[in-house]
């Protein structure tokens, strides 16, 4: 048994970058759009503070069946299968990268320049603020340089945030409210803000943006078709020819059914993991290493960045929880000028209770109760805990890499990805040089507010991954151009996180938004304008 | 009395022919353990007359017992109490007389949050926050699929229902008070209670409140943890109406909390 379900585009995948791609395009062309999601349906916004409720109260996942038991891969960072994807538990956290992260190679001698530049960007950029809605605060300007103002003002510094800023700033770095996608308006048909403090994993009352908004508009007005638990196993190539001719597809209700489905234009939106994947397992005798992987970078160059996380002891009287997810940042280190050592980061400041909670044994190891614990709590809280964190550049090696593995098969017999990220030689030569620089930035703010470092570590593994189909302007070393589309498949479309050529050193699906809007600029030029 | 609750313990599989050969009891579905006869020896009855101003029944039918038999009936009880928690689903294998056992007594329970928790909450106080809790047990899902954040594709679930373990261990507390002072744990005075409970927890290595509710290894832990990781615990340390957790007006974020009003609120 065989389904053919025909469009002018059909995009795999249903998270962030994908409904970006949708949306200006079903708004801008006439163009028949399919979108398909292995997943299921993602939790209605009305089911929300329900299911918040059980996660405050006991831990539970308040997002259901939102993953593929045997569809996992090993190394993978999170597991969000479902309408809306990774972002429909993501922070809201949308930094731009600096105009330094695209141009490293150029400026600093090390890993690879994009083959656009900030400036290319920045109009994506604020398309992809504005259709989200993004609430933020202007920078200095030389550190800060954006096209137009943010749509949303910033997000007001909690009483916490204007002391830990004026002790920030006492070192003499610039901090300014973390720009976010969280409504400090109304926006969007979507509510301001109430700082219930569980954005991630959940907003209750949508003040967060996530992808289920865009596509509930997008059915609504009849612009796309949602085609979920349906998977995608593999792209076919027409017989003569290099366009992609169809994919092919399994419900996951219905194994026996073979699903076709055939389009124009094919955009593969499935994140850093399984866009390559999916081009893996799609070889066949023509293409015995994946499509679009005549460079056989598909699946390479994986990228993201490392952090080191510190808490510093302040004499501030803070009180936790007002609103807990927001930070401030600077960006004074992501555009550091001439380095005689190439050592790039972002910082971030956030309230911590860290170390300041109640205990039950005291300082002499004797269990108190009554009376005892709060009163020994009430004597550690006269003063504050702040939460410093540096993301910095982990330059990828080509041999940072996505796999097939055989070891592994999908509940249909395909094999799983295997991911192994790996830092390419310059950078494992800077690491340590770094990370040691971010320690004592940390010291030397801790001195300043007459503070000291609780503790600093650095975490092994690379944040907000992408990379796996980089782009460049080489087809023998990329898998894409700078729109995203596959060098060997005209109509093939990679979006988002895997085009990335390195992973800034930045909260990065702003960035990923903003490739994914470019690209659908050029995805919507084959069809006729509305 | 003896054969009656030890074949309601040993769930029909257990006799005094057994226990004479150190039996197999079986305390779930394809779980086993090997009992001791010391632990045996515990169940028997006793002719103590009864002195609970907190219905104790378990103490009551298994105990009464001379000074100096705590220790023993500890461990009978501290053996239930461990072998609980071993699966979702779990029941023990008590038949009806003794399914009560596994619930938790809410005069008990009571007794155990004026114990431990800060006398500042107040009788109200108290109460919601026993109250709370009891509805915590209530709604608590064995099996259920825990948040599984960004930085990991680990997929975990709940654990087994820890009030069995815990309903268990108040009556233990009960059933210690009456070994030491011939009354029952809600009679005796605060301090004798706090001394029972200090020593429970030191015998079972508690070192810290437990971030996992349902983790908690003694029921004192878990009051402990459900009290203090409350938003209303949080205002109560700062003296200060933060309301974590709750929808707030974002403009009101650039002030300090106002001063907390006694009973809760702002002043």
């Amino acid at each position: 048994m065989r389904r053919v379900i025909e469009s002018d585009i059909c995009i795999i995948g249903s998270g962030i970058t994908a409904a970006m791609v949708a949306e200006k395009v079903a708004g801008a062309r006439n163009a028949t759009i399919v979108v398909v999601e292995a997943g299921d349906e993602t939790v209605p916004l009305a089911e929300r503070f329900a299911r918040r409720q059980r996660y405050l109260d006991y831990g539970e996942s308040p997002w259901g069946s939102d993953h593929i038991d045997a569809m996992s891969a090993d190394g993978i960072q999170s597991r969000s299968m479902q309408v809306g994807g990774l972002a429909m538990h993501w922070g809201g956290v949308t930094p731009r990268f600096s105009p330094e992260d695209f141009r490293v190679r150029s400026l600093y001698g090390v890993g690879h320049d994009w083959p656009i530049t900030y400036e290319d960007l920045d109009p994506f950029y604020q398309e992809a603020e504005e259709r989200m809605g993004v609430a933020g605060e202007q920078g200095p300007p030389a550190l800060d340089p954006r096209g137009k103002p943010y749509p949303m003002p910033p997000l007001p510094l909690s009483h916490n945030l204007q002391l830990l800023r004026a002790w920030g700033e006492a070192t003499g770095i610039a901090f300014t409210s973390q720009p976010s996608s969280k409504n400090s308006v109304p926006y969007g048909g979507r509510p301001t803000c109430c700082r219930n403090d569980t954005c991630t994993p959940i907003c209750p009352i949508g003040a967060k943006y996530s992808p289920d908004f865009t596509w509930n508009a997008l059915r609504m007005a009849n612009r796309i078709q949602l085609e979920t638990r349906t998977v995608v196993r593999r792209l076919v190539v027409e017989p003569r020819g290099t366009r992609v001719s169809h994919a092919v597809a399994v419900h996951r209700d219905r194994p026996g059914e073979s699903v076709e489905f055939r389009a124009r234009s094919f955009v593969v939106a499935g994140g850093y993991a399984w866009s390559p994947h999916l081009l893996l397992l799609s070889a066949e005798p023509r293409y015995p290493n994946g499509l679009a992987n005549r460079s056989g970078t598909v699946g390479k160059y994986l990228t993201g960045h490392r952090n080191v996380n510190g808490y510093v002891r302040l004499p501030l009287r803070l009180f936790p929880g007002m609103n807990e997810q927001h930070s401030l940042v600077s960006k004074q280190f992501m555009r550091p000028g001439p380095l005689a050592r190439y050592v790039r980061h972002d910082l971030r400041i956030w309230e911590s209770a860290s170390g300041r909670g109640p205990r039950l044994r005291n300082d002499a190891g004797a269990i108190m109760l009554g009376d005892e614990i709060m009163q020994d709590w009430r004597g550690r809280t006269g003063t504050g805990t702040a939460r410093v964190r540096a993301y910095y550049d982990v330059i990828p090696d080509r041999e940072s890499s996505l796999t097939l593995d055989a070891s592994s098969k999908t509940p249909w017999g395909d094999p799983n990805p295997k991911l192994a990220f790996r830092d390419s030689a310059e950078s494992i030569a800077l690491r340590q040089p770094t990370e040691d620089g971010i320690r004592a930035l940390f010291t030397r703010m801790a001195k300043a507010g007459n503070g000291e470092v609780i503790s600093a570590r650095s975490d092994a593994f690379q944040d907000h991954p992408a990379g796996g189909c980089r782009m460049g302007s080489d087809p023998a070393t990329s898998v894409t151009d700078s729109w995203g589309r596959a060098h060997d498949h005209e109509n093939l479309f990679i979006v988002g996180a895997p085009t990335c050529v390195s992973g800034g050193c930045a909260n990065g699906t702003l960035t990923f938004v903003a490739l994914a809007l470019r690209s659908a600029h050029q995805i919507g030029e084959a069809f006729a304008k509305r | 009395m003896a054969s009656k609750v030890a074949s309601d313990i040993g769930g029909g599989q257990y006799s005094d022919r057994a226990a004479r050969a150190a039996p197999v009891v079986s305390v779930g579905a394809g779980w086993y353990v090997r009992a001791s006869a010391t632990i045996l020896e515990t169940a028997m009855p006793s002719t103590q007359p009864r002195q609970q101003p907190v219905e104790s029944p378990l103490a009551s039918e298994l105990a009464p017992q001379p000074a100096g038999a705590s220790s023993s009936r500890r461990t009978f009880l501290g053996w239930l109490a461990a072998v609980v928690p071993v699966s979702a689903g779990f029941r023990l294998p008590f038949g009806p007389a003794l399914r009560r056992y596994e619930r938790i007594d809410p005069a008990l329970l009571r007794a155990l949050a004026v114990t431990i928790l800060p006398s500042e909450l107040g009788v109200d106080g108290v109460e919601r926050t026993a109250g709370a809790f009891e509805k915590w047990v209530a709604g608590y899902r064995a099996g259920a699929e825990l948040n599984h954040g960004y930085g990991s594709d680990r997929i975990r679930t709940t654990a087994a229902d820890p009030s069995i373990r815990w309903a268990l261990q108040l009556r233990t507390l009960d059933s210690d008070a009456r070994s030491a002072h011939r009354s029952g744990f809600a009679s005796i005075t605060g301090e004798q209670r706090r001394a029972i409970v200090r020593s429970q927890l030191a015998e079972d290595g508690a070192t810290a409140l437990p971030g996992d509710i349902a983790g908690a290894g003694h029921v004192a832990l878990a009051l402990l943890a459900s009290f203090y990781a409350s938003p209303a615990a949080t205002d109560l340390c700062y003296e200060a109406a933060i309301a974590r957790n709750a929808c707030r007006p974002l403009a009101a974020v650039t002030e300090p909390p106002a001063p907390l009003r006694r009973g809760g609120g702002r002043s």
